[in-house]
């Protein structure tokens, strides 16, 4: 026995662990970042376990829960073995819902795609932000369907919530808020959500993160300490790779817990980098902003981490560094884009040979 | 987990004793009743503890109940720290609102069991504050409210029936029906009772087809064809006298002493004695040697009725100068 009060009739298929631990959550009176951690050892850095758990995650899960039946919760999670950094890509760490569904106390696993905008069961397009405040829902809550930013709440279980779990309906879901809305105004333009675009350069800087820091962690404390002494001198960082990221992140404003593989709940800082960046994505085709804002960042680090790793070499030739093994731009673009995540986390690991490889984040979760 | 032997009094063997059993009876009737709890009294050392481990333990097999249980360690127990103990050492979460949590927690498990009783156990009772009941009272009514059959055992000293009657006295008159209005006196056991008693270390085994506790501890004894139930009057006798020399009712006897007296008494047994005489004269040793062991002698003069419980509204502080 676990301790763990769950009932295998409040799931409905294709309902995603966030969901479950939303329930769990609200039974137990405590947040969703406890019971995530509890169930697949996610944590704030290391968000990503909730929509891809490790290896042998769902029998753990199951086995968490009190679930007998190895068919139970199926499909509560992204099961591939291995996630590439291009699959890893087609997910939003952050929640996005359908509000009839979330009446039922529901979240499906497929309103993480990126791709997906709409609700395959009632057609309605999928809320992508807090209603209340406005900003992008973290799964990380402190309490159960609540926005970790306002503490608002997305739904309300009413009195007789142990039937509604179980017929999957009569939540009080909450509507958006009109009057922080127009706050909320976007300042370079009436077509561009700056919040959108802030958040979607926020995860595509901790996926990379995630995948390309693994072995690098150790370089971290070493490369911030050396940013605040000359934050000039970043071609000179020692680690391309944690310096490279290091240096997005402080021009971003995502100050360095992105990473950490990190999605801090708090929005990022409007910096000039930022506004500059967003203000560019402003000029592009709405449609295409989501996209261009990722591959701006990609193309950005790429550049970065040549730069960087050129410099590195020169520095550090004489201490048997391979001038020939930096790799060209098309080279790294199709490495990063390929490869599982473990892959990527070798490959970065030659940028920087000194970097440790025992402390991987996503083996650890 | 350790297996603890059960052929130990210390480690949890326990024999269904004419109290313990009239107690468990007197449970089941208030709970076929209806009503919202049941408060056990007594001296230390009666067996109130291990009425309630063997409530907890059956009613857990039975799966008719959802049933909690914690031990009070002191009045300054927080509000918050019994709702988590009451909850279990189990809960892999920090709950942000541990009533709540109790009470959803409860509610999912009667949903598991498919049964509406609710059963709260709590020993050492008597150091529940106003507070604490009043914490509970508000659990009770969330259960109540959920569709719910809440029902408290409390277990405490003597002491609840102080706390009864200052509760009564500050208007709380509610809270005194809810968890302390039905009081069951676990008593001691009586002198015509010690047959029964002794009888039942001759003949419970362990493993089913193993030695007898008297067997175990008292090999020589036993090969000799001694038997405990012969030696009923002997420990009566003695207890008698130990009981009326110390102004205590000879027959209200807490059980450990009973059983500390045999297991004193097997140990020399095995050893030396032989003659009727010696046997006699160990049991007396024994007797004495309990008395002094389990805090016998510390409680002498104290009288329940007395000292302590006072239906009619006086109160009276225990007897201290008659207890040094």
């Amino acid at each position: 026995m676990t301790g763990v009060q769950w009932l295998s009739s409040w799931y409905e298929p294709g309902e995603s662990l966030w969901s479950i631990a939303n329930k769990v959550a609200f039974v137990h009176a405590t947040s969703v970042s406890e019971v995530l951690g509890y169930l697949v050892g996610a944590r704030v850095t290391a968000r990503e376990a909730y929509l891809f758990p490790p290896r042998h995650g769902l029998s753990n899960i199951r086995r968490l829960l009190g679930e007998s039946d190895p068919s139970a919760i199926r499909g509560c999670v992204h099961e591939s073995e291995t996630v590439t950094l291009a699959e890893r890509w087609r997910w939003s760490m952050a929640i996005k819902y359908c509000p009839d569904c979330l009446e039922g106390f529901t979240h499906k696993v497929r309103f993480q795609e990126i791709a997906a905008d709409r609700c395959h069961l009632h057609g309605r397009a999928l809320v992508t932000h807090c209603p209340g405040c406005g900003s992008a829902i973290d799964p990380f809550a402190p309490a159960a369907w609540t926005c970790a930013d306002c503490g608002g709440q997305l739904v309300v279980p009413g009195e007789n919530w142990l039937h509604q779990f179980k017929s999957h309906s009569g939540g009080l879901v909450a509507k958006r808020d009109e009057r922080v809305g127009v706050s909320l105004t976007p300042v370079w333009g009436e077509d561009v959500d700056q919040y959108r675009l802030a958040h979607v350069l926020y995860e595509e800087h901790a996926a990379l993160s995630a995948a390309l820091l693994s072995g690098h962690l150790a370089c971290m404390d070493g490369e911030r300490l050396e940013s605040s002494k000359c934050p000039d001198r970043w071609l000179h960082f020692r680690c391309p790779v944690a310096g490279s990221l290091l240096f997005i992140a402080h021009q971003l404003g995502f100050e360095g817990q992105c990473l950490d593989a990190a999605w801090v709940p708090v929005r990022p800082r409007k910096t000039d980098a930022l506004k500059s960046l967003i203000g560019f994505l402003a000029t592009l085709p709405k449609p295409s902003h989501d996209s261009a804002a990722r591959s701006t960042l990609r193309q950005w680090l790429l550049e970065l981490l040549e730069a960087a790793t050129s410099a590195a070499h020169q520095g550090h030739h004489k201490a048997g560094w391979d001038p020939h093994s930096c790799l060209r731009k098309e080279a790294l673009k199709q490495t990063v884009y390929a490869a599982s995540i473990e892959d990527a986390a070798a490959f970065a690991s030659r940028f920087c040979p000194s970097a440790s490889t025992t402390d991987v984040p996503h083996q650890e979760i | 987990m350790k297996q603890l032997h059960p052929f130990n009094v210390r480690t949890g063997m326990r024999f269904m004793t004419p109290p313990l059993r009239e107690g468990l009876e007197e449970f089941q009737s208030r709970l076929g009743k209806g009503l919202a709890g049941l408060t056990v009294y007594g001296m230390p050392d009666t067996g109130k503890s291990t009425m309630m481990s063997l409530l907890y333990e059956r009613i857990t097999e039975s799966k008719k109940a959802v049933v909690y249980r914690t031990e009070m360690a002191s009045s300054s127990t927080g509000e918050r720290q019994l709702m988590r103990e009451l909850a279990g050492s189990q809960q892999p979460f920090p709950s942000l609102t541990p009533k709540e949590a109790f009470v959803r927690g409860a509610q999912v498990r009667c949903e598991q069991l498919e049964t509406p009783r609710v059963i709260i156990l709590i020993d050492e009772a008597q150091m529940l504050t106003l507070q604490h009941l009043e914490l509970l009272r508000g659990v009770f009514a969330s259960l109540t409210a959920a569709g719910l059959a809440p029902f408290a055992g409390l277990f405490a000293q003597p002491e609840i029936a102080r706390r009864r009657w200052e509760l009564k006295h500050a208007g709380d008159v509610s809270l005194v029906n809810r968890f302390l209005g039905r009081l069951h006196q676990f008593r001691g056991l009586r002198r015509n009772e010690f047959e029964e008693v002794l009888s039942l270390f001759d003949t419970t085994r362990w493993p089913a087809d193993g030695p007898t506790y008297t067997q175990q501890f008292g090999r020589a004894f036993w090969d000799r064809g001694g038997r405990l139930a012969q030696l009923a009057h002997s420990f009566a006798g003695e207890f008698e006298a130990l009981s009326l020399e110390w102004g205590r009712s000879p027959d209200d006897l807490p059980v450990s002493y009973l059983n500390e007296a045999v297991h004193t008494f097997l140990a020399g047994v095995s050893t030396q004695a032989g003659s009727t005489a010696e046997i006699n004269q160990l049991v007396h040793t024994a007797v004495r040697t309990s008395a002094a062991a389990t805090g016998f002698e510390f409680m002498a003069g104290v009288n329940l009725r007395t000292d302590f419980a006072d239906e009619a509204g006086s109160l009276k502080k225990p007897k201290r100068e008659r207890i040094r």
